[in-house]
């Protein structure tokens, strides 16, 4: 990478607005000591972030934040009901658990990927979505002739959810990742020089 | 985590109903903090209506959260709860007029952050954006509600979310190599390029040559772009 553009995105750094999370970690201390660099140096400049940091400090200063009243407490009552009666529903409905989901998308993925590169030695295009529509998976070529295999889910549920990728050398186990409240993520980066000659040869297999 | 609080937990994860009650309203002054921001930022939405997505964002992270997984509980929480008030349809209702108030005023403070390379003040903002003082200050606390925070840029892409995320890539790799820096080399880079020293003033600080902290810097720039390029071909979020 060019020096010119180290130094820019290093000065660039300090304009850029805080986000949420280091917002509330720079509230509580908890940020590292680059992080607190920057968030120091960003504050001395922006207003916006100056005045959201207020704010959070102000609520959570509040003592009215900190009671838990009677219509609180039946809020709660109210919700947690509702979602027991949702588990009921989902119950009776025969709702597949989240393991054997799993397995059912692997093997979804798992057939879309062979029966795309058996007919195309193209590298990149595949995309494949399980039939409802929860899980995601897409190939992207890299600059090296390399490509990366991304997996993604609006499951939250299948955070931490390890699988093994064999192809070509590669035997590699990945673990599905939260990136954002509605999101989780893996990928798999393989060199050209671990690309098998026939790409349909991959075996996806969850980790137990 | 204290004991009691481990042994709600434990209970909770065993099955009784009456820790799951226990750990909500243990809990329930993040979602309180949140939906009071979010409120003094969107006036026009109802407590109430947040309180409940709050609450149920509460619970998923209690449902997911491992308590041996050793991360902090509120910090995990805050991100499920976060989501779950700020993704409220309310929230994000406005109007075209009010949205694009909001998308000018955005935009003079960043242009005006930059060019002064200071805090624009109110009026300075007043000025730019040829808007009155009062739609600048609503529009200064609803700015983080109504465009995602992490694109600074207000330009057509960022305000759908969609900002280049190799570059957003390349913006957190640089916090998380710096730390793979000497410590005295990540003061100089930070006390130059983040708080606007000078060579001759961080060599003043270091006890140190004007020129010897110049080429480290300049090092230290040079290997980080170096390690940036390493870092973009390895897998982040594999284990």
């Amino acid at each position: 990478m060019k020096f010119d553009h180290t130094e820019k995105m290093m000065m660039d750094e300090k304009y850029r607005h805080l986000t949420e999370d280091e917002l509330y970690s720079y509230h509580a201390q908890a940020l590292d000591a680059v992080g607190q660099a920057r968030a120091d140096a960003h504050l001395k400049l922006c207003l916006r972030c100056g005045r959201d940091l207020d704010i959070l400090k102000q609520e959570r200063a509040r003592p009215e934040n900190r009671q838990v009243t009677a219509s609180d407490i039946a809020m709660v009552r109210r919700l947690r009901q509702e979602q027991a009666s949702e588990l009921q529903r989902a119950k009776a409905g025969n709702e597949v658990p989240i393991k054997d989901l799993f397995t059912g998308y692997l093997g979804q993925l798992v057939d879309s990927w062979q029966s795309y590169f058996r007919q195309k030695q193209k590298q990149d295009g595949w995309q494949w979505e399980s039939k409802d529509g929860r899980m995601r998976a897409y190939v992207v070529s890299g600059e090296d002739a390399g490509l990366t295999i991304h997996f993604t889910s609006d499951d939250v549920r299948l955070e931490g959810t390890s699988f093994n990728v064999h192809l070509g050398s590669i035997n590699r186990m990945i673990t599905l990742q939260l990136v954002s409240d509605s999101e989780v993520y893996a990928k798999v980066d393989i060199t050209r020089y671990q690309l098998p000659i026939n790409l349909a040869a991959i075996k996806i297999e969850p980790f137990s | 985590m204290k004991d009691d609080e481990l042994d709600q937990w434990r209970r909770y994860k065993n099955g009784d109903a009456d820790a799951h009650e226990e750990l909500i309203l243990h809990y329930l002054y993040l979602v309180k903090i949140q939906v009071g921001v979010t409120c003094r930022k969107a006036s026009w939405a109802s407590r109430e209506d947040l309180m409940q997505e709050g609450i149920k964002g509460l619970m998923t992270a209690l449902a997911l959260y491992k308590p041996d997984s050793g991360k902090e509980f509120e910090a995990y929480a805050q991100k499920f709860i976060r989501g779950a008030v700020v993704r409220n349809p309310e929230v994000s209702r406005m109007g075209r007029y009010q949205y694009e108030i909001y998308r000018d005023v955005g935009k003079a403070h960043d242009e005006l952050m930059r060019e002064l390379g200071r805090m624009p003040n109110i009026e300075e903002i007043v000025e730019r954006s040829g808007l009155t003082e009062d739609q600048v200050n609503n529009a200064l606390n609803a700015t983080s509600i109504c465009f995602a925070r992490q694109f600074s840029d207000y330009d057509a892409e960022s305000i759908t979310g969609r900002a280049t995320v190799a570059h957003e890539d390349e913006r957190i790799l640089i916090q998380e190599l710096l730390c793979r820096l000497g410590k005295k080399t990540r003061r100089i880079v930070i006390e130059y390029y983040w708080n606007g020293r000078t060579d001759e003033e961080i060599a003043g600080r270091f006890g140190m040559k004007k020129d010897t902290i110049k080429k480290n810097r300049q090092r230290a720039i040079t290997k980080l772009g170096t390690l940036i390029e390493a870092e973009k071909g390895t897998e982040r979020y594999e284990v």
